[in-house]
Parts: C-alpha cells; sequence; structure tokens
C-alpha cells in the first residue's frame, strides 16, 4: 500500500498571531516566529502511520510531500522521524508571490495531483482536514475532484478492509456518519480531524533514522514544467483575502443581582428564548 | 613580554584549526535539524507529561514509574549508546538538550536520566569488555523489562559514608576469590538505588599490604558491575531529600556479595581513572538538569510578572522586576554556552574536563540564582506549593553538590588552568 501524505509547514499552534501591517491587507508576523507541521497533517502522518503498522508492514510506503520555502524540509523530517518512509520536497522560493501562504488550495491540489500520477500506484492520500493559518479546508476536496477520486472528510476513525476499500467515520456537526470509499482507479482522499488519533513524540532511534530516509527537493518551476502545467495558473489566487484583523479585547462582564436578573439579560441579548 | 604571550597563544591554536572540528553552535536556531527536532520532542514531552504532574510526585516522592517508561520508548535511557546495544546513537550535545527540556518539566525524572545514562551506561560502554555491555548495556537501555516488568535502570556507586568529596578514600573492598569477587562495603547518596537492577561501585582490592599515602589509594580502586538481586546485595532506607524527592537515594549495602571475575569494568586499579572520566560526562547531563531548573524558573517568573498587577499596573513593567528577570536570563544563557562547549568538546573527542567543570558549576550555580530570584517575584506565591517555584528551589539546591561540590568543581578548574601555565610558560 502506498500512502501519500501532504504536510504544511505554519505558525505553531501555541504562538499568538500579530497582524503585520507592513506587509498588505492580509499578512500576519512570520519573521523569527516559531513554526511547525500544521497539527491537522500531524495527524495525517500518525494514521498513515498506524495504518502501516496494522497492515504489519508489508512493504507498505508513506511518503510525506511538503510544498513551501527551504525551511519545509525540517518539516518533512518530522514526518520522516515519526515513522514516513520517504519525503518530497518542493521548493518555493521568496519571491513566489512574496510569502508562500499565497499558494493557495486550487494551486495545491493540482500540485499534488500531478506528484499522486507522478508517484503511481497511490492507494490512499491523507491530508489534515485544513490547515491552521488559512483554515480553507478545500484542499482534500479539491485534490480528490481532480483525480475523479472517491473522498470522506473530517475522519474521526479509518479502517481499511481487505477488498481495498476504507471506512471511515466522519464527525459532522449534526452528528457521526459511516462512509466506505470503494477501491477505484484513484487513490481515496480522506482528510483528518482532530479524534481521529494522538500522534506519537518521535523516537530517538526515529530522529536518527530520520538522517538517511530519502528527501527528493524540486523547485516549485522545475515541477510545474515537469507535469505540465502552467506556473501562473497554478500561483494565480482564486481565494482573495480582503483584511486580517485581531479579534477585539474581551469586555468586562457584568454583575447582576439575581437568577430572574441574569435570565432577562440573557433574554435581552437574544441568547436564551 | 605581551607580545610573547600572544604568539604563544597563536601557536597553541593554530594546531587545531587545520583540523576539521564542528562548529560552535549558540543558539536554538542555529542547531542542526536532528538537534532541533530532539529539542523540540523533549520539550512537548516535558510540557505534556512531565510538567502537569512533577508537583504530585514531588509531594508523594514516589517514583514516576510510567513517564520514565515513556521516556525510555522514546530512547532517553539508553541516549548515547550505539545502536549495536539497542542504544539511540546521539550525540552528547543532544543529551545535554534532552536533560535541559526534561529537567524543565521535572527535575527529578531529569536526574532518574542523568544518572542512568552518564553514570551508569557511560563507563561499562567505555571500558567493559563486549561480554559486560551485552550483558549490562543492552538490556538497559529503556527497551527490554525484566520478569517483573520493570524497567531496567542502573546506578553508580562511588561516594560512602566515610566519603565523597574524597573520592581516593574508598574502604569499600573486593577479595580475589578464584572465580569470583567478593564485594563488601557500603556505598552512600545513591540515585536509582531503590530501582536499580545493577550497580557500579568502585571498590578497592583488599590488599593485605595496602598502604594508605595517596598514589596507592587511587591506584588500588578499581570498578565493578554487581547485580542488585545478588545475595548479600541489600538497600538502605530511602533518604528523606528536600528537593528531586521523586527519585530514590539510598545506601547499597554489601554484605559478602560474589560477583564473576569477568564482571570488573576496565582493568584492576583502573577504577579510579574510570570515575573521573565519568564524572566529566556526568556534569554536562548535570548542568543540563541544572539549566531546566533554571529555565522553569524563568518561565514560572516572567509569566507570573506579565500577569499580577500592583501599583496600578503588571510588575513586569517594574524596573526592580525587570533587574531580576535580566540576571536570570544572563545566567541561564552563559551557562547554557558553557554546556554546549563542554559538549561539543566531548563530540570532537578533545579533552573537555575543565570545561565540563565550569558548565556544571556556572549551571548549577545559576540554577539556584534563578529559582531565588524566582520565589523573590512572585513573592508570597513563590513561597506555596500552588505556584512550582518553591520546587524549583529545592529541586536547584542539589545541583551545587552532587557529582562533585562546587568546591571540587574549583579544584578541578584551577588545576588545569595552574597545569596550563606550568608547561606553557
Amino acid at each position: 500500500m502506498k500512502i501519500l501524505v501532504p504536510i504544511k509547514r505554519v505558525i505553531d499552534y501555541a504562538i499568538k498571531i500579530r497582524v503585520d501591517p507592513t506587509k498588505g491587507p492580509h499578512a500576519v508576523q512570520t519573521a523569527n516566529v516559531k513554526m511547525s507541521m500544521n497539527p491537522f497533517c500531524e495527524i495525517a502522518v500518525e494514521e498513515a502511520i498506524r495504518l502501516k503498522e496494522a497492515h504489519k508492514n508489508k512493504g507498505d510506503e508513506i511518503v510525506a510531500v511538503s510544498i513551501g520555502p527551504k525551511q519545509c524540509s525540517e518539516t518533512i523530517r518530522t514526518a520522516l522521524a515519526m515513522g514516513a518512509d520517504r519525503g518530497i520536497h518542493i521548493e518555493t522560493k521568496g519571491d513566489v508571490r512574496g510569502d508562500y501562504v499565497d499558494l493557495q488550495p486550487w494551486g495545491i491540489a493540482k500540485l499534488l495531483k500531478g506528484v499522486v500520477e507522478k508517484e503511481e500506484n497511490v492507494d490512499l492520500v491523507l491530508c489534515g482536514k485544513q490547515s491552521i493559518d488559512s483554515d480553507c479546508g478545500q484542499t482534500g476536496p479539491l485534490l480528490a475532484g481532480f483525480l475523479n477520486a472517491p473522498q470522506a472528510t473530517f475522519a474521526a476513525k479509518v479502517t481499511k478492509e481487505d477488498d481495498g476499500s476504507f471506512i471511515v467515520d466522519r464527525e459532522t456537526d449534526a452528528g457521526t456518519e459511516t462512509i466506505k470509499l470503494l477501491p477505484s482507479d484513484a487513490p481515496a482522499v480522506i482528510t483528518c480531524d482532530l479524534r481521529l488519533n494522538t500522534p506519537r513524540y518521535p523516537t530517538m532511534p526515529n530522529i536518527m533514522k530520520a538522517k538517511k530516509k530519502p528527501v527528493q527537493t524540486i523547485s516549485l518551476e522545475d515541477m510545474v514544467s515537469e507535469l505540465g502545467l502552467d506556473l501562473d495558473e497554478v500561483l494565480k489566487p482564486k481565494n482573495q483575502v480582503v483584511e486580517v484583523y485581531e479579534p477585539p479585547p474581551r469586555k468586562e462582564g457584568e454583575f447582576v443581582e439575581s437568577v430572574d436578573e441574569l435570565l432577562s439579560k440573557l433574554k435581552e441579548k437574544g441568547v436564551v428564548g | 613580554m605581551r607580545l610573547s604571550l600572544a604568539r604563544q597563544l597563536h601557536s597553541k591554536l593554530t594546531p587545531h584549526a587545520s583540523r576539521t572540528v564542528r562548529r560552535q553552535y549558540t543558539t536554538h536556531s542555529q542547531l542542526p535539524s536532528e538537534h532541533q527536532m530532539v529539542y523540540d520532542m523533549c520539550r512537548k514531552f516535558a510540557d505534556e507529561e512531565l510538567a502537569p504532574n512533577a508537583a504530585k510526585w514531588d509531594k508523594d516522592h514516589s517514583f514516576p514509574r510510567e513517564a520514565v517508561d515513556k521516556l525510555a520508548e522514546l530512547g532517553l535511557m539508553g541516549i548515547n549508546c550505539s545502536s549495536d546495544h539497542n542504544g539511540s546513537e546521539l550525540d552528547a550535545l543532544s543529551y545535554a538538550i534532552a536533560m535541559e527540556e526534561i529537567s524543565r518539566g521535572c527535575a527529578s525524572v531529569g536526574v532518574i536520566m542523568s544518572a542512568h545514562n552518564s553514570l551508569y551506561l557511560y563507563p561499562i560502554d567505555a571500558f567493559g569488555s563486549d561480554a559486560l555491555k551485552e550483558e549490562y548495556i543492552t538490556p538497559f537501555t529503556g527497551h527490554e523489562k525484566d520478569d517483573k516488568g520493570e524497567l531496567k535502570i542502573g546506578c553508580f556507586g562511588l561516594s560512602e559514608p566515610g566519603n565523597g568529596s574524597d573520592a581516593g578514600a574508598a574502604s569499600t573492598t573486593a577479595k580475589d576469590d578464584g572465580d569470583e569477587w567478593i564485594i563488601n562495603g557500603t556505598k552512600a547518596w545513591i540515585t536509582n538505588a531503590h530501582e536499580a537492577k545493577a550497580a557500579i561501585r568502585d571498590t578497592t582490592i583488599s590488599n593485605l599490604e595496602c598502604t594508605l599515602n595517596g598514589e596507592k589509594r587511587h591506584k588500588g580502586i578499581s570498578a565493578f558491575v554487581v547485580p542488585t538481586d545478588a545475595p548479600g546485595f541489600s538497600l538502605g532506607a530511602k533518604e528523606d531529600k528536600l528537593g528531586i524527592r521523586a527519585s530514590s537515594t539510598a545506601n547499597l549495602i554489601m554484605d559478602n556479595v560474589r560477583i564473576p571475575k569477568s564482571n570488573l569494568i576496565g582493568e584492576l586499579g583502573q577504577g579510579f581513572k574510570i570515575a573521573m572520566q565519568t564524572l566529566d560526562g556526568g556534569r554536562i547531563g548535570v548542568a543540563g538538569q541544572a539549566l531546566g531548573i533554571a529555565s522553569a524558573s524563568i518561565d514560572c517568573a516572567v509569566k507570573y510578572a506579565l500577569e499580577r498587577n500592583a501599583f496600578g499596573k503588571p510588575i513586569s513593567q517594574l524596573q526592580s522586576i525587570q533587574n531580576m528577570i535580566s540576571k536570570m536570563v544572563v545566567a541561564r544563557d552563559s551557562a547554557r554556552l558553557l554546556t554546549w562547549r563542554a559538549a561539543l568538546l566531548k563530540d570532537n573527542k578533545e579533552k573537555y574536563t575543565r570545561e565540563a567543570a565550569m558548565a556544571k558549576l556556572a549551571a548549577s550555580e545559576a540554577a539556584t540564582m534563578c529559582a531565588h530570584q524566582a520565589i523573590q517575584v512572585l513573592g508570597g506565591m513563590g513561597y506555596v506549593s500552588d505556584m512550582p517555584a518553591e520546587r524549583h528551589y529545592r529541586d536547584a539546591r542539589i545541583t551545587e553538590i552532587y557529582e562533585g561540590t562546587s568546591e571540587i568543581q574549583h579544584l578541578v578548574i584551577a588545576g588545569d588552568v595552574l597545569k596550563e601555565y606550568k608547561q606553557n610558560y
């Protein structure tokens, strides 16, 4: 079984984001800010490793792919240290629209489709449901659309059947639904949600082994021409960020004298019917 | 006079300049990716598994078995050993970084880790026979459990009730009895005593003609590995310590304990040298632990200062508090640079005795200073167990005492400096 796991390097989830007005109307401070693998991508890597382990490692291969600047190689190394077998780094330069965050789901999905086809025999693409910076949640579904692939999003449980189909429990606002992804020519595309698993710590021996695992680095321009795509088309934004602003500071609460007063205030604010 | 000094210093430096040596890393951002991963992993583990439980383990004086098991799964209980023996094969710098981050979460887990890695595994790895390594390293790198389902941990017995700093005055004896050694005596202040499955002890060979002049004392000491389930081996009661309470510290008592001849580490009479070399590496580990305690104290103090209001604003805006914070960070960062320097010298296979002593001295003093200042920043809150500052204060104190008291570190450093001057000027 060959599993492709796209991973994104984002601002670490614990960092307080600061808007940077000097970088245009939709930019945040990234200088000297701690970057890490997107938490949902980490969950995807973990799930891939668990599937491989459950399959008793019968020659399964997990390929981690990342698109971004030089430092993405560190993110790929972390995936390798967790247990992925090989990495592909599509390297973007700083002058690609000035900030690789501008590379949007449409372009990413096009590139990933190319990678899937180039790799051949990919059985499954596991990705995070969304990234914690742009929060679009579009890359997975777009990729499935381009590949004409069976897809399930917001996975909270994934099992592989012997016939090659995947059973996925999806968490939605209305409850959990179970979907069976039938085997097809295209790989199944599953996006991972928070409760799917708890990612493992990379162990020391695996950190050492990760150094020796192969990572192929290719520039964005070279990859685009290899895949027969158009660079401008890949980079053209389909979403436009209108504004980015920090949430307003929390307002002070009000003291009330009695439960009745509390209820009337809540009704006033339309919180209670 | 000055010119000649410069020339002599220059000629001392040039032989090194032509060799390829690993560069000194001075900040976390400069670290190569594998060290970054070690840092990230240990830090995350400490934040998630150690820090939330450290207060409870300290209060109960309880050995954090589950956490140590997890630590072992991550490969941190055999961190420098070769993969031939199931070790993680990482270098001294990774060890120093791992020690700091783990100790930042819980100083007790830090000492459990450092005693096992530096004091137990290292001497066998560096001086032991292949057979000894197979028996006493491979099962002890954290990936095997014994019949009781317990991890195999080791300890190191150098100090005795009658001698701590005076290591050459060891009075535990080993008597040659044909195929076996018979060990008698007591070792004191041994970390991991209650959990260890094997102990290294430095004992003298009982020699009827043994005299007590200086040279004979040191040359009469040899190192052995003793399994703790051997008949005649018993433990003293657990000491009731001021800090690092989750780790066990006790006497090891040997009453006619028999061990095979092959349990000798290295050669007869090599024990003192083995102990000193072991302590050099151990000092890097303890420096790491002290840095972790200092860092935890700084984190505690700064976070508190940003939130605590007095005189109409957060106390972080007051100069007194800012002076304290600055002093703490300068002390901690300086000690960290000294520690990383010692680690890199060790990794480059250069002599590092002086530098390791300097690192341990600086880091332990930084730990006690930072912990002290953290309580001062927190005021009353620093004195109660609701905040971790009081635990850091108690944990920090031991770092100036074990693995060579600060006074011994001064002797080691000054001795080396004087030797250098005598040789060269």
